[in-house]
């Protein structure tokens, strides 16, 4: 009886299915790497660096349905290169063109956030 | 009397090993037996975890982590709904036991991949994959490699692979997104799959999807106007173009993000879908497969969902309208309700029989659960940048 009463207590809430929940953490991970000094509005250029041109290029920039763009994948292309495609798109693919919401100025610190591949873990 | 005291003392311990026997059994081996019927799995895309919730009392049971890359993450399920397997970006495939709440298996299957299936029969999965190309197969119970079908398209250039799902036959179908063809894959020798291809689908087919019949197998594509279809019943006919001149003429919007097809919703004879690159949900027929009308709406819609029983669709949208969903009412084919659940909402699923939708906001690290009767809030769970949430009813749903 002891057994079974000490059974049920450490079942009481703590288990499912036999196994053990794991208590969700509030937050563990890195999941905003960002650099110190960053304004607000650089801190909302690298979410949408990672959220928005993420879900084409990947999380960890290495392409997919959009192109790679690691450091090393970038070799041999300006800034000014770089910022034009990213205000301006690249006509008959998926990259869109940012200049309704990116300022030029914007677009090169963005091009020197993936050229020294900044924000990447 | 000796003996009898000996025999009664082994007697009685032996009664107190039993219940001891059985209580540690009742304790050990068969604690709180459950189903997995409303279990589901929330995609934690910058962490690298998933979170395994549960739809009864709206809860969060555990997260699992070390999953990889999860941008873009899609997940199946076993046909017994007790595993869920996890498509990563990274070309990572995990299989994760739902009822002990652990990662069973991890394999790293290519090194960029963007979905998954799993076989009619529940043997086999699949994971389709941009680099280097091609649809890889596995044994869904050990995650072994089975085979792999290499995507050179007939312009001599491997291709990416997108759309990729199951269809009855045992069969996977899928789309190359540089070539611009449909694969039909016959697993039913699983190590040597018999393969029939159509060319010249129509330039960039960015997505594909199936009927829930499993009848026709559409992809969009974001290259020129309209949709391919591909009868599944009748191969032998061909790729139909479909919905050519839907919106032709009218100035297209730049595309922030492509819109799914998963989420097609078929209902009462209509399919409703995203318009890409316009404020629109496009409602066509599904008999003639012609236009009907299309329905104005917030954004460029990404995910068009239909409630189960057909009656709403939900709708959200491309950056910069990434904040709002809007309720559809499929018979008028108005929008009935505009909600703002959180900044960068990327998903929305049901429970199984439609009460609730389950919506995620990345930005706002959370999943809102809405009542799908009165259109309100129930309740909030934290997560960490939520993307797809996947609950275990679509382990009977084909294509899902």
């Amino acid at each position: 009886m002891v057994l079974l009463a000490a059974c049920s207590s450490s079942a009481d809430g703590a288990k499912v299915g036999g196994a053990k929940v794991n208590e969700v953490k509030s937050s563990g991970a890195n999941i905003d790497p960002g650099a110190a000094g960053e304004t607000p509005r650089q801190a909302e250029l690298m979410r949408i660096l990672r959220g928005d041109c993420g879900a084409c290029h990947g999380l960890t920039r290495r392409g997919g349905m959009g192109s790679p763009i690691r450091p090393s994948d970038l070799v041999g292309k300006s800034k000014s290169m770089l910022a034009e495609i990213i205000l301006d798109g690249v006509p008959n693919t998926p990259m869109p063109p940012w200049r309704p919401y990116i300022t030029p100025d914007e677009a090169i610190w963005l091009a020197t956030v993936l050229k020294q591949g900044r924000g990447l873990k | 009397m000796i003996i009898f005291t000996e025999l009664r003392r082994h007697f009685v311990s032996a009664i107190l090993m039993t219940v001891l026997w059985l209580s540690l059994s009742a304790c050990a081996a068969t604690p709180v037996l459950r189903g997995t019927g409303d279990l589901g799995v929330v995609i934690e895309r910058a962490a690298g975890s998933v979170l395994i919730i549960e739809t009864t009392h709206n809860t969060r049971l555990a997260r699992i982590t070390g999953l990889g890359d999860l941008s873009h993450a899609s997940v199946k399920f076993s046909r017994d709904e007790r595993y869920a397997y996890v498509f990563g970006r990274d070309g990572g495939l995990s299989k994760i036991d739902l009822l002990k709440l652990r990662l069973v298996k991890r394999v790293m299957q290519a090194s960029n991949s963007i979905g998954g299936a799993i076989s009619q029969d529940g043997k086999l999965v699949a994971a389709s994959n941009y680099i280097p190309g091609g649809v890889r197969i596995f044994d869904a119970n050990t995650l072994a490699s089975v085979a792999s079908i290499s995507t050179m398209g007939a312009n001599g250039k491997r291709s990416r692979v997108v759309g990729l799902v199951d269809a009855p036959g045992e069969r996977f179908v899928f789309t190359l997104y540089d070539a611009g063809e449909i694969w039909v894959a016959d697993m039913r020798n699983s190590k040597k799959p018999s393969i029939r291809k159509f060319t010249n689908i129509g330039r960039l087919p960015y997505d594909g999807m199936i009927t829930p019949d499993g009848h026709y197998y559409i992809a969009g594509l974001f290259g020129e106007d309209g949709m391919a279809k591909l009868n599944l019943w009748n191969l032998d006919a061909g790729v139909k173009r479909i919905l050519k001149n839907y919106g032709k003429g009218d100035l297209k919007l730049p595309v922030y993000k492509m819109p799914h097809l998963e989420g097609w919703t078929i209902a009462s004879g209509v399919a409703m879908f995203p318009g890409v690159g316009r404020h629109e949900v496009i409602v066509a027929d599904t008999t003639s497969w012609r236009k009907i009308t299309s329905i104005k709406v917030h954004g460029q819609p990404v995910f068009v969902m239909a409630r189960p029983d057909g009656r709403q669709a939900w709708v959200n949208f491309a950056f910069p309208n990434n904040d709002t969903v809007q309720v559809i009412d499929i018979p008028t084919r108005k929008v009935i309700k505009s909600l703002k659940p959180g900044r960068g909402i990327l998903h929305m699923e049901f429970t199984p029989r439609g009460e609730e939708v389950w919506i995620s906001s990345r930005d706002d690290n959370k999943i809102v659960v809405y009542d799908t009767a009165t259109l309100k809030k129930i309740k909030e769970l934290p997560a960490l940048r939520p993307s797809g949430i996947f609950f275990t009813d679509r382990a009977n749903r084909t294509g899902l």
